[in-house]
């Protein structure tokens, strides 16, 4: 976020949530307590598949890793209108969970999306401004949305879900709106999502979607270059191959339309 | 960088000395040697690979030895040591070693 501080006689109000693991507090404040109210609600409403009633919900929760517990703690001052403060929100949030699990998880840039029985998850991995998030608007709305932005991958399979609001350009401002994923009529998976599958995703134009097998070595240099705090893991290189081949190895699939990706998903997640 | 090592793409062969740069991890993938230093992940050809295998990082090797130990296990074209030494700088450039004038 922007300057933390904001004016001692400003209302505040509390937001608790978990995402990618890690819990969160916000400490929202506003000039007013209306303003304080409805910046909360916008806050509850954006991110309210991470919400949880207090702290020690996610604290006793199984962790991924004991010592991800601590929370993070945010302030959050009214900017100049709530669409702006979530806008800068969502990144901050994001940057400060996953700076949390740096060295604990695998964290991909990545839309990822599992099947909302079974928990079968395919990771769909590009680059920033490439793809990510339609890819995870347009297929969660058949898959259970588990993150369009980085998905954490534990040692023993499991995906962490950091199902934040999804950016949405419109055309009446530069400032993305952060829709939550209900609103966007995205599913919401039921079981505890796994690795099933990873594909490297170009929006090339190529249609039909190309596909085609990545041999292990050069998987490691691709998703390497899209990973958070590489070098922060433990042996990221046994790390990153050893779920590579749980996954049944990666598959780059060159495209032009995130619809198009849909068998290619199914197929991922069949196999698993 | 010690004195004396040069910096990379401003050396010629003649005398060279070449030593191993530490990486922060490597894995041998069906042949292939991926290496991680800092945030870049890198995958090395057979031949790098296996002149790396060759250097250590404590002490320096000359681009003679190098090259006799490159063409005992892959053999090498007549213009070998040139092949060398174009393999060692472009290692050089990715800073997996470094060169100096020996």
């Amino acid at each position: 976020m922007p300057p933390s501080a904001s004016p001692t006689d400003w209302v505040r109000r509390a937001v608790v949530l978990t995402t990618l693991g890690v819990p969160v507090q916000l400490r929202l404040s506003a000039p007013t307590a209306a303003q304080a109210d409805e910046l909360a609600q916008a806050v509850r409403r954006a991110w309210a598949w991470t919400l949880i009633d207090a702290l020690t919900d996610a604290l006793t929760e199984p962790p991924v890793d004991a010592s991800a517990g601590d929370p993070v703690d945010l302030d959050v001052p009214l900017l100049d209108d709530v669409e702006t403060t979530l806008h800068h929100l969502s990144s901050a949030l994001t940057l400060g969970v996953i700076e949390r699990q740096a060295g604990r998880l695998w964290m991909l840039h990545a839309a990822a999306l599992a099947d909302p029985a079974s928990g079968a998850t395919v990771v769909l991995v590009a680059p920033s401004g490439t793809g990510k998030s339609t890819a995870a608007r347009t297929l969660a709305r058949r898959w259970g949305y588990v993150t369009d932005e980085t998905a954490g991958i534990a040692a023993d399979g499991r995906v962490v879900p950091h199902p934040k609001p999804l950016s949405i350009v419109r055309p009446t401002t530069t400032v993305k709106a952060q829709v939550s994923p209900a609103d966007a009529g995205l599913v919401r998976p039921e079981a505890a999502p796994w690795l099933a599958g990873i594909a490297i995703i170009e929006r090339d134009g190529a249609s039909p979607v190309a596909t085609t097998p990545v041999r292990t070595a050069v998987a490691l240099a691709r998703l390497g270059e899209q990973t958070s705090y590489v070098a922060r893991m433990e042996r990221p290189l046994s790390f990153m191959a050893s779920l590579i081949e749980r996954a049944g190895g990666v598959r780059l699939a060159r495209y032009r339309e995130a619809a198009e990706l849909e068998p290619l998903v199914a197929e991922l997640m069949e196999r698993a | 960088m010690e004195p004396g090592v040069m910096e990379p793409g401003t050396v010629e062969p003649g005398t060279v000395e070449v030593r191993r740069v530490p990486v922060d991890d490597e894995l041998l993938v069906d042949g292939e040697l991926v290496v991680l230093r800092g945030q870049d992940v890198l995958v090395l050809s057979e031949v790098a690979s296996g002149a790396l295998d060759h250097l250590g990082s404590e002490v320096w090797t000359s681009l003679a030895s190098l090259t006799d130990a490159v063409e005992a296990r892959f053999g090498l074209p007549d213009e070998g040591a040139q092949a060398v030494f174009s393999l060692v700088s472009d290692l050089s450039d990715v800073g997996l070693v470094e060169l100096r004038r020996g």
